[in-house]
């Protein structure tokens, strides 16, 4: 089977007075698995069921391949989704839930059986075939409604936050087999998701959206660290980005009594400046920030010190042993390959 | 000082079973009173025996001319079954449009089907009354069973509608994707879930029907005359005739006493466990 890709051109979507869309372009490349990851509200689920067929696009084109699909009824686009709350069939027993697209599709007797038998070992349900959903845990439930998607051949899976109702161990493990499935079918997918984990582990490239906009399409590890705009490197990481607003002068940038060296960049006057936790070096004194212990807070593999400063508390990662007490005077000293400047008007990462 | 919980609790309780034995002493024991004149002599209903002979002679009777009880019990099967039959597929698509679809007026469609049930059934029974003579479906049962009809299918609309609100809309989307058609949906899907529901409405729309005095009375006077009319024409020269009117009182409450069995276990039975998460 070749895979499909699925391609979005100036899309856009309006509830009502409320634009949810603003002109969204987005490719998704052939047995590609991209992420949409944002926060709630910002238009990932619209753009895929808008994807799906289950809301149209207010203007703009969609295509499935080279077919351009806008008037194309979602039950005839072969697309096969994931619901966040699973949609299953509570009447039906599991086996019925997994047949039922074959059923739909004229697939009848032995061949049916066969192909629900093969989807449900894939997924490790084989023993539960005759159960009812309630019977099923939320994690088995889950992999029934994988293995409903995957029993037939669709052109592209889409799974809408499929992780979010299990719990933190189930959902780390249904990740890991998510991303094997991937591997072995090759099927193009798109997956929403607010969990940057999930985002960063499983995508091969991840579109990070606000208020209905691309804010940026990379790679995981480059929209980490090469973020395009003050809010993806807001978004990305946790804890967050560290913010200081201040400006550009001489060389350096000051923010009330920080002053920090930077490297050489053009720009003068007001902008923000970031800096991730892990890239601050904490010492007693002689640093660019100076500030006091707020709070300590060990993790076991490292510790989060938040420290208040003039111009407000930032959070930096220290050793897994280190420890201070409360309003020590400690100084953060980073270094200039390690800070990000924003334009404080357009939020537009500044690079020169 | 306390009084002893354990000892309030239980006069407490006494209180609660003797009212509630009260409640349905009033209830059943003119039931029983009906049942039980159905098998007794017209002497011993009128002696108010409570031991007596039982006697099947009653049914015998009103089974034979000029009772011909037979007749108005197929009727009224007849006409409760083809309202219903109708009545419930119909209001299934029409709550289910209520509930899904965004139609334009449907609040107010919705508002006047409440209204309609409102509307105290004297009043709209002489009109009916003119236009079935008129047309030439007065006494007859497909006349008797449009009106139930009309009387009935908006009660299960709006019934339904609450049943098929409370399904998810993601296992109908999950089913579009699946590469359902909106009627495979309504087939395989909603109508499963919503099978209390439709059930419950069923019996109670069967209930409406086989219970109707008001416009069986009016609408109908020899061929299409139903069981409860027909009793009502149990008086005669001999005075009222509690026995034969008790037996025929039987034989209307029979199916009702099932029915009100089924109804029971359907209306405590939820299907939707399980759904979702």
């Amino acid at each position: 089977m070749t895979a499909t890709p699925i391609r979005l051109e100036g899309v856009t979507k309006s509830f009502g007075t409320t634009r949810v869309l603003e002109t969204l372009t987005l490719t998704v490349n052939p047995g590609e698995f991209m992420v949409l990851l944002g926060p709630s509200g910002c238009g990932k689920t619209t753009t895929m069921r808008i994807v799906a067929g289950l809301e149209s696009a207010s203007s703009g084109d969609v295509y499935l391949g080279e077919r351009r699909v806008n008037d194309l009824p979602a039950r005839e686009r072969n697309i096969a989704m994931v619901f966040q709350n699973y949609g299953l069939y509570p009447h039906m027993t599991i086996a019925e839930n997994i047949g039922y697209p074959l059923k739909l599709r004229g697939v009848d007797g032995a061949a049916r059986v066969e192909q629900v038998k093969r989807a449900a070992d894939r997924v490790e349900l084989g023993p539960y075939l005759e159960r009812k959903p309630r019977e099923l845990s939320g994690g088995q439930r889950q992999r029934v409604a994988l293995a409903r998607a995957l029993v037939r051949e669709p052109v592209a899976f889409l799974m809408d936050e499929p992780l979010s109702n299990l719990d933190a161990k189930l959902r780390g493990a249904m990740r890991s087999e998510l991303k094997h499935l991937h591997h072995e079918l090759g099927t193009t997918t798109l997956y929403v998701t607010h969990d940057q984990v999930e985002a960063m582990t499983l995508g091969a490239r991840v579109a990070v959206m606000n208020q209905g906009r691309v804010m940026q399409l990379d790679e995981p590890s480059r929209v980490y660290a090469d973020p395009a705009n003050l809010f993806v490197a807001g978004f990305m990481g946790s804890p967050p980005m560290n913010f200081m607003r201040g400006e550009i002068a001489e060389g350096r940038f000051q923010a009330a009594e920080a002053r920090i060296a930077i490297g050489a960049l053009a720009h003068r006057g007001a902008c923000i400046a970031g800096f991730r936790p892990e890239d601050a070096t904490l010492a007693t004194s002689g640093g660019a920030i100076p500030s006091r212990v707020f709070a300590v807070e060990p993790l076991g593999d490292s510790t989060l010190v938040t420290l208040a400063c003039a111009f407000g508390r930032v959070v930096a990662r220290a050793p897994k042993d280190a420890r201070f007490a409360i309003d020590t005077p400690l100084t953060i000293d980073v270094p200039p390959n390690r800070l990000f400047f924003f334009d404080p008007t357009t939020e537009a990462r500044i690079r020169s | 000082m306390s009084a002893d919980p354990g000892n309030r609790l239980v006069s407490g309780r006494a209180l609660e079973t003797t009212a509630t034995l009260l409640a349905c002493a009033v209830i059943i024991v003119p039931i029983y009173w009906i049942l039980s004149n159905g098998f007794k002599s017209l002497v011993d209903v009128f002696a108010l025996k409570w031991v007596f002979t039982p006697t099947l002679e009653n049914f015998q009777r009103i089974f034979a001319a000029p009772f011909d009880i037979g007749q108005k019990l197929l009727n009224s099967a007849i006409v409760s079954l083809l309202a219903v039959a109708i009545a419930i597929p119909v209001a299934t698509l029409a709550a289910y449009a209520f509930s899904r679809f965004a139609l334009r007026g449907a609040r107010a469609l919705v508002l006047a089907i409440v209204f309609s049930q409102f509307i105290p059934p004297v009043v709209i029974v002489l009109p009916y009354f003119v236009l079935f003579r008129d047309l030439g479906l007065y006494d007859t049962r497909i006349g008797l069973a449009l009106i139930e009809l009309a009387l009935v299918t908006p009660f299960a609309v709006l019934m339904l509608k609450s049943y098929i609100d409370q399904i998810p809309r993601e296992i109908e989307e999950a089913a579009v994707m699946d590469g359902a058609t909106r009627l495979r949906i309504i087939a395989d899907i909603v109508a499963p879930l919503a099978a209390p529901g439709i059930i419950t409405a069923a019996l109670l729309c069967f209930i409406l029907t086989w219970n109707d005095f008001l416009f069986a009375l009016i609408l109908t006077s020899k061929d299409a005359v139903t069981l409860p009319v027909g009793l009502a024409m149990f008086g005669g020269e001999e005075g009222v005739l509690w026995h034969l009117i008790s037996a025929g009182g039987t034989l209307l409450m029979i199916p009702m006493l099932v029915l009100s069995i089924r109804i029971q276990k359907y209306y405590l039975e939820g299907t939707l466990a399980g759904a979702n998460k």
